[in-house]
């Protein structure tokens, strides 16, 4: 086994935490299922951070989606070691709400607070946060070579990574302590004027969404200030510790003009955030030998039967597509990245990813996969 | 020409384009916008994300929040959720001095991030304005490029949510009414994008599913995008350097074949009446959209 390593191995080799990013259908939760699998390979303790994944992935690990990081099985002659967490919403919004309550009895709260009811399975901002404060963790005591984080699919991705001062400027405004403390306070007292501060701004909310509302919300915000204040903690931390550990990141595209833009927009935004671009893989191309049989139509479509044409037609104007497109993602990824940026062209895979083995074998594709946008490959 | 394609679609007043990422959504919905326009009717296309999809397909750098026509008849705009919200205040429930006030004060910005639902919510409300209210451009059809699956579910789920949050007053009259609207089969449609792939059909028919389940809004057509052409049995061999190139052909139809057998079977113990129309590959469109080849292109759907 001294084969030489494929480049994305080399990538993984020398990486200590992967963060991948893209829009939604392109494959980047598979990437990066797979990423942590070949690293795993090369005989690495892996850690894999997935945010609201399909379940049918988790099921191909054979682990739990769930607030929990999980020992993956792998087969027996796997060096290295995999631990998954595949966050699922409602689940982490629980176990945030456990870990930073002061106590038991404000968390039951908070567990009956209709508001909260409504919230937990609705909104993707705490499993983000949870995905943070499980990265800490990992970061802080996990002992791995390698964490891999998918991040969510949109195309606002890396502002999950910024997210914690979203939720800080909830905090440091004085939102709370000006307007909503004191109405919280002001209701569980049975004042019915609203005090000072905050009155003008939440009498006019209340005309809008009525007082019972504001007394839900109110009473939420007082009881979550604690999980607030503790996953404001927790994103900090973790900002400062991706700057300083050796973080790489990897876009994940495909040859379709939104996943393009998408991906276009998040080569800008790593740049101004100064996140290094690792590698862009261009995922769902056609199949190599395909490519080539297909450039050869050109030159024989005369001899071919007007019957077969619209097949060939559509195959060629495919092909030329993705070829733009990827050519106009891989300078694009260049200019903003600079010349070492690994561009990988990978073939759509024919098979439904449900098991470990069509894992490993999406694996070996992206071992296998071709680098682009070089003069050289062009043949 | 259309009363047996996609008309039945297009004679609603609000379409509500949703389906997994990747599939085309953009795509349909404009050649949906682009046909209706040819039907003689005033389109208003609406999408909502964080860059604009729809602006580059004609050519156009980024509009953004702001109404443009876009081609003739057809009017585009990319919604977002503070303005959203500002219009939804304003416009809908009438509180412009509030509005003025209050609610462009940063604090409450961000405490308006922190009310579940409120970007849904408007984003609902802005619709329906643009059906119901909207006296000054009154559009014959707003078509929404919506969301990917998971993420339009929960859209959908928004009223209810918020008819059962505890809130009163406007917001509460105006989710009703905008509830209503929803749920009135005449006037509103969801057309369900797909692709006939083994995963994307069991995830649609899991989505119709849930959509059945809970949704105010109703599935009113599939649409299978991207079936290849059928290859004539007869055909002639071809040179031997083209064989990978139509194996790789028949494969896919073998597969789509199957899996579109799945879908109808699979839609018949949901709604045994949604019908389910395809459209055929093209490979790739260019931009921008050649206008008339988009509207040859679903004027050549095909109902199953």
């Amino acid at each position: 086994m001294t084969q030489p390593l494929s480049e994305i191995e080399t990538i993984l080799k020398e990486s200590r935490v992967i963060v991948t990013v893209g829009s939604g259908g392109v494959g980047k939760t598979t990437s990066s299922i797979a990423m942590a699998l070949i690293a795993a390979r090369l005989g690495k303790k892996v850690g894999l951070l997935s945010i609201d994944p399909a379940k049918r992935l988790a099921d191909a690990l054979g682990i739990k989606l769930g607030s929990e990081l999980r020992r993956v099985n792998l087969k027996a002659e796997i060096s290295g070691s995999l631990d998954a967490a595949m966050l699922d919403q409602k689940a982490v919004f629980d176990e945030m709400v456990w870990r930073f309550a002061p106590n038991a009895g404000v968390a039951e709260k908070i567990f009956q607070n209709s508001i909260y009811k409504e919230v937990s399975s609705n909104l993707g901002g705490p499993l983000e946060y949870m995905a943070l404060a499980k990265l800490e963790t990992m970061l802080r005591t996990g002992g791995y070579d390698l964490i891999v984080i998918d991040t969510p699919p949109d195309s606002h991705a890396l502002d999950f990574l910024a997210r914690p001062n979203i939720l800080a400027g909830f905090i440091e405004t004085g939102v709370m302590s000006w307007m909503i403390k004191p109405f919280h306070l002001a209701q569980k007292l049975g004042v019915g004027a609203i005090f000072k501060a905050g009155g003008k701004i939440m009498g006019g909310i209340s005309s809008i969404t009525g007082m019972k509302m504001l007394k839900l919300l109110a009473e939420f915000l007082v009881l979550m200030e604690e999980v607030i204040i503790g996953f404001n903690r927790v994103g900090r931390e973790v900002s400062v510790a991706l700057k300083s550990k050796s973080t790489g990141f990897v876009l994940v595209s495909a040859p379709y003009n939104n996943a393009v833009r998408s991906a276009q927009h998040l080569l800008t935004e790593l740049k101004q955030n100064n996140y290094p671009l690792l590698a862009l893989i261009m995922n769902r191309n056609l199949p190599f030998d395909l490519q080539k049989s297909v450039a050869h139509y050109p030159a024989l479509e005369s001899g071919v039967d007007p019957t077969l044409r619209p097949g060939f037609d559509i195959l060629t104007s495919r092909q030329r597509y993705a070829a733009s497109l990827a050519e106009q993602l891989a300078s694009k990824a260049r200019e903003s990245a600079g010349k070492d940026v690994h561009l990988l062209l990978l073939e759509e895979q024919g098979q439904m990813i449900h098991s470990e083995e069509t894992l490993w074998s999406f694996a070996d594709a992206l071992c296998n996969a071709r680098s682009f946008g070089d003069q050289a490959q062009s043949s | 020409m259309l009363q047996e394609s996609l008309g039945e679609l297009l004679s609603k007043k609000l379409v509500l384009v949703t389906g997994k990422g990747g599939i085309g959504k953009s795509l349909v919905s404009t050649a949906l916008a682009l046909e209706a326009r040819k039907l003689g009717k005033k389109v208003c296309l609406v999408e909502s994300t964080a860059h604009d999809q729809i602006a580059p397909l004609f050519g156009v750098a980024p509009i953004g929040h702001q109404l443009r026509e876009l081609s003739p008849g057809v009017f585009v705009i990319n919604l977002n959720a503070q303005d959203n919200f500002r219009d939804f205040v304003i416009k809908h429930l009438g509180f412009a001095k509030l509005f003025e006030k209050v609610f462009t004060k940063p604090i409450v910005r961000s405490f308006i991030q922190m009310l579940p639902g409120i970007a849904e919510l408007t984003l609902l409300g802005r619709l329906f304005h643009f059906v119901e209210l909207d006296k000054e451009n009154k559009f014959d059809i707003v078509i929404f490029d919506g969301f990917a699956s998971g993420h339009f579910h929960s859209l959908m789920r928004t009223p209810d949510a918020v008819l059962h949050s505890g809130m009163s007053g406007p917001v509460i009259d105006e989710t009703q009414r905008v509830r209503s609207f929803l749920s009135d089969k005449l006037k509103v449609g969801v057309a369900l994008v797909t692709v006939p792939e083994e995963l994307i059909i069991s995830e649609t028919l899991d989505f119709s599913q849930r959509l059945a389940d809970d949704s105010p809004a109703v599935l009113s057509t599939v649409i299978v995008n991207r079936r290849w052409p059928d290859i004539h049995p007869d055909a002639p061999p071809v040179d031997e350097k083209l064989n990978v190139s139509r194996a790789y052909w028949e494969q896919q139809q073998n597969a789509q074949g199957k899996n579109i057998e799945r879908l109808q079977e699979g839609l018949k113990a949901i709604d045994p009446k949604l019908p389910i129309w395809v459209l055929e590959e093209r490979g790739s469109f260019s931009e921008p959209l050649d206008v008339p080849a988009m509207q040859a292109w679903i004027e050549g759907a095909k109902k199953l």
